[in-house]
């Protein structure tokens, strides 16, 4: 259903999209200037998913979303700083030195950590989901999957789980056409997510995922059915992932032309010549958006580079419970 | 105090911890009107209706993974996996899992889960259905992991679980579940985490034995009393956190140490306490320590041969005459 949306949230879900945009090339640099450790897990091109799918929940409802979604994780209320702190692994990243980006969450945001374990995000947020419905309050849960991941024997177990006790959950495929390196169509047998949504018991929901409008009308539609205590809904997000799965892969798996068709479709350009289109905001205004989060951005690298490791005796005094500050 | 069964014991606690605290709830596979696999929840439907005592479909990953997102809201969860054979098909999420949310979240996160299955022999099931497999879980960091072998402790240690703020890991042994009857406090009754109890005070040898097994050290005890050989029997009753002092403290009086689990011998349980003596109470130890387990084979379906393949009190009256 189309919805109507402020000025000002489409102000912020373009700067969510830049931030995404804007952090993930930088990954790329510094991963492969080997300024920071670990590996990096890129999502340009799937700015419009993430950002927008978590766009429109409620302070109170739960993210829980896949390794691949800084997006989500900025738009939920993480900082730039947060995450860049974490690619360095320094003390002023989110988990202070103690985990990768990939396992990044905030509880008192209602953010759950993603999980490199495929299919262990959907059996926990299918947890939260189960408070919510215990207690009797509208909360929803919202989960992202990869196609990938989706073919993990606990998605299949999650997903008929929350259909069978009507969980309030919307599960989200960000559908890249991609698992790591093996296409869509070598993996799966089926044309579209909605098939498996019918074969739970849920109703499926499809959107273009290069359009933000139409994940955000759409990822609406699925948690209006679920917070009015109509169980579990799954939306497919169409979209494309233009970087390799990680830092060492040389993405050359790519038939032809594939990645130019896609970038051509910009889902961040796409969102602001809209805007600019439609009277929404001036041109000026979306370049002072990519100006100020690029200042942003590059302090949080400045002082990353240079601030401090967690403290050893933090960790190695921690208690056999994990009980962090 | 009241005789109860082992089952019964275990169901008392739970009885009082839902009626005690709201956020305490019940989650499993045919644990509500069929009562469980082996009766432990039998008649808890009744009183606290499904919300409390919630019957699942057959996934073990998605039960302990909802167990363990609701508990990151506050609910307390007590999840029976119905065997602990398969225990393997939850262990992502108890490993990697449950205790790593607190590391990942912080303070403010407690992950109050109990994660409670039926274990061991004497059911004549066969592998997959009479495994020990609580030394797979041994290297988890953040766990903790029970194993009573008595009603009391059943219901002090089952109490205490539901009560941490933190994952624990029940091992119920259930051959004992209807064959064992003792004694059990009335009303609360905890168990502290990490606290040993001596089954039997002796001075001659150090028996750390779990769950069935104590029976059978107790046993064996009783027949070496009569040949001047005083056992002192240690139950450790939580795996881990262990009571190292407890049982240094026995070694440091006995100077031998014989463990004993239903287990294999590699990796398990009893290697770990071995080891830790031979670190910090070598100097203590007249004997070279011994470690008795069942075979590192595949635990077998004829009763002839599933009785051999299970530590017995003969072998470890054997054991201990050696090192005498």
């Amino acid at each position: 259903m189309q919805r109507e949306y402020s000025r000002e949230k489409l102000l912020n879900v373009y700067r969510h999209m830049v931030q995404t945009r804007i952090f993930e090339r930088e990954c790329e640099t510094l991963n492969k200037n080997k300024e920071i450790l670990g590996s990096i897990h890129g999502s340009m091109g799937e700015e419009a998913t993430s950002v927008g799918l978590a766009a429109v929940l409620r302070e109170e409802d739960v993210l829980a979303p896949s390794y691949r979604d800084p997006g989500a994780l900025f738009t939920k209320g993480l900082t730039t700083l947060d995450l860049v702190g974490m690619l360095f692994a320094k003390d002023c990243g989110k988990t202070k030195g103690r985990t990768r980006v990939l396992h990044v969450g905030d509880f008192s945001k209602n953010i759950y950590p993603p999980n490199p374990i495929l299919g262990a995000s959907q059996v926990i947020a299918n947890g939260a989901a189960l408070s919510f419905k215990m207690d009797k309050t509208d909360r929803v849960v919202l989960n992202i999957i990869g196609d990938g991941a989706s073919n993990e024997g606990a998605v299949h177990e999650a997903m008929n789980f929350a259909a069978a006790k009507e969980l309030p959950i919307v599960f989200a495929v960000e559908n890249n056409r991609y698992a790591w390196s093996t296409p869509f169509e070598k993996n799966f047998k089926i044309h579209s997510f909605i098939e498996r949504a019918i074969g739970y018991g849920m109703p499926g929901f499809i959107c273009d995922g290069y359009d933000v409008i139409d994940v955000m009308d759409t990822v609406s539609d699925a948690i209006e059915h679920v917070r009015a205590g109509g169980g579990p809904a799954l939306v497919e997000c169409r979209t494309y992932r233009w970087s390799g799965h990680s830092g060492n892969d040389k993405n050359v798996y790519r038939p032809g032309d594939e990645i130019i068709r896609f970038r051509q479709n910009d889902p961040i350009r796409r969102l602001g010549d809209y805007m600019t289109a439609a009277g929404i905001c001036m041109e000026e205004e979306l370049q002072d958006i990519w100006s100020s989060v690029e200042k942003e951005i590059q302090d949080a690298i400045t002082f990353s580079r240079t601030a401090p490791y967690p403290d050893p005796e933090e960790f190695f005094g921690m208690d056999t419970m994990m009980a962090v500050e | 105090m009241s005789i109860m069964t082992y089952a019964e014991a275990l169901r008392a606690s739970m009885r009082e911890e839902l009626k005690r605290d709201e956020n305490v709830y019940l989650i499993g596979e045919d644990i509500g009107a069929y009562g469980g696999c082996y009766g432990v929840t039998a008649g808890l439907v009744d009183e606290f209706g499904e919300d409390r005592v919630m019957d699942t479909p057959i996934s073990e990953l998605a039960i302990t993974g909802a167990a363990v997102g609701s508990a990151m809201q506050g609910k307390r969860p007590v999840v029976e996996i119905m065997y602990a054979d398969f225990l393997t098909v939850a262990s992502d999420q108890i490993i990697n899992q449950a205790c790593r949310m607190r590391y990942i979240l912080g303070k403010e996160v407690k992950v109050p889960l109990v994660v409670r299955t039926a274990y061991g022999g004497g059911g004549r099931y066969s592998f997959n259905h009479s495994q020990s497999p609580e030394a797979n879980f041994m290297n988890a960091p953040g766990l903790t992991i029970m194993m009573p072998s008595t009603p009391a402790d059943a219901k002090g240690l089952m109490t205490a679980a539901i009560r941490s703020d933190n994952p624990v890991l029940l091992f119920e042994q259930k051959y004992l579940y209807k064959t064992l009857k003792g004694e059990v406090p009335d009303g609360e009754h905890i168990v502290p985490i990490g606290k040993g109890d001596i089954k039997r005070p002796g001075s001659d040898v150090t028996v750390v034995a779990t769950g069935w097994m104590v029976h059978k050290a107790l046993e064996a005890a009783g027949n070496l009393e009569k040949e001047g050989i005083s056992v002192e029997v240690i139950d450790p009753r939580t795996l881990k956190p262990l009571d190292e002092e407890m049982i240094l403290k026995s070694v440091a009086k006995t100077g031998r140490l014989v463990t004993m689990h239903e287990a294999s011998l590699t990796g398990g349980f009893g290697a770990e306490v071995c080891a830790i003596v031979a670190e910090k109470a070598f100097d203590c130890l007249k004997k070279p320590v011994k470690r008795i387990a069942a075979p590192d084979l595949i635990i077998p379906f004829s009763p002839n041969l599933e009785d051999m393949f299970y530590p017995g009190a003969g072998e470890l009256e054997d054991a201990v005459r050696k090192m005498m």
